[in-house]
């Protein structure tokens, strides 16, 4: 009898159910960030020049959900997802290497209380790095994982 | 809910790793690690599923052991 159902690409039921948890935690933060977003714009505050402020809030959301998929083992992508999370790495490091070189030059990080362009990208590119650390982490530990859940 | 070790020892009988049960019953390795742990309540298909894999019955691996 054959028992396997599941196509590399398909989550089992325990991952459905942890992405949806995902799911609800990054759209109850994205709703904490808009309106924390708004609030500080109705004071007057404008932390990021342009459109920085909107792209760091999604990123923001975007890397704590993909962080949650890699701690709790969601690969919706399946061995697909390993390359996903080593180019999110790559480009992380590239945008960090380039913001590097813009820093070097005497670009400002903050200016009048505000994260100017080079400020944005550095933070975007820390959080794709986040992720990309995330997978390392939880890649190290799951061998030791292994080892010691056969027993 | 406490671990599952009714179903960690039929599964060392049968010699099956847990990517193999995870295999058979088409599910990753983590859900069995988590439902060995008891991190995790399984669907009943599932259990019939790792049941079924494991040549036993759902009363043998998943009824509980109660001293009353």
């Amino acid at each position: 009898m054959k028992f396997c159902r599941r196509k590399n690409c398909e989550l089992d039921e325990r991952q459905l159910m942890m992405r949806g948890n995902v799911f609800q935690h990054t759209m109850i933060l994205y709703m904490v960030l808009i309106l924390l977003n708004g609030w500080l714009h109705e004071e007057g505050v404008h932390w990021a020049g342009g459109l920085h402020e909107g792209m760091i809030i999604f990123w923001l959301g975007a890397c704590l959900a993909l962080c949650e998929y890699i701690l709790r083992g969601i690969t919706p992508a399946g061995s697909s997802n390993d390359i996903i999370y080593i180019m999110d790495g790559i480009c992380g490091g590239a945008l960090l290497i380039l913001n590097m070189f813009h820093l070097a030059d005497g670009s400002p990080l903050v200016s009048g209380a505000s994260l100017t362009s080079e400020g944005g990208h550095l933070v975007v590119a820390l959080l794709m790095l986040s992720v990309f650390c995330t997978y390392l982490v939880k890649r190290l530990a799951g061998r030791k994982e292994t080892a010691e859940d056969e027993d | 809910m406490g671990k599952n070790l009714k179903m960690k020892a039929a599964r060392a009988a049968k010699g099956m790793t847990q990517q193999d049960l995870a295999a058979a019953v088409g599910v990753t390795r983590q859900t069995i690690v988590a439902i060995e742990r008891g991190d995790y309540n399984p669907t009943v298909r599932l259990c019939v599923d790792i049941c079924l894999a494991l040549g036993t019955t759902l009363d043998g691996l998943f009824w509980p052991d109660r001293k009353d």
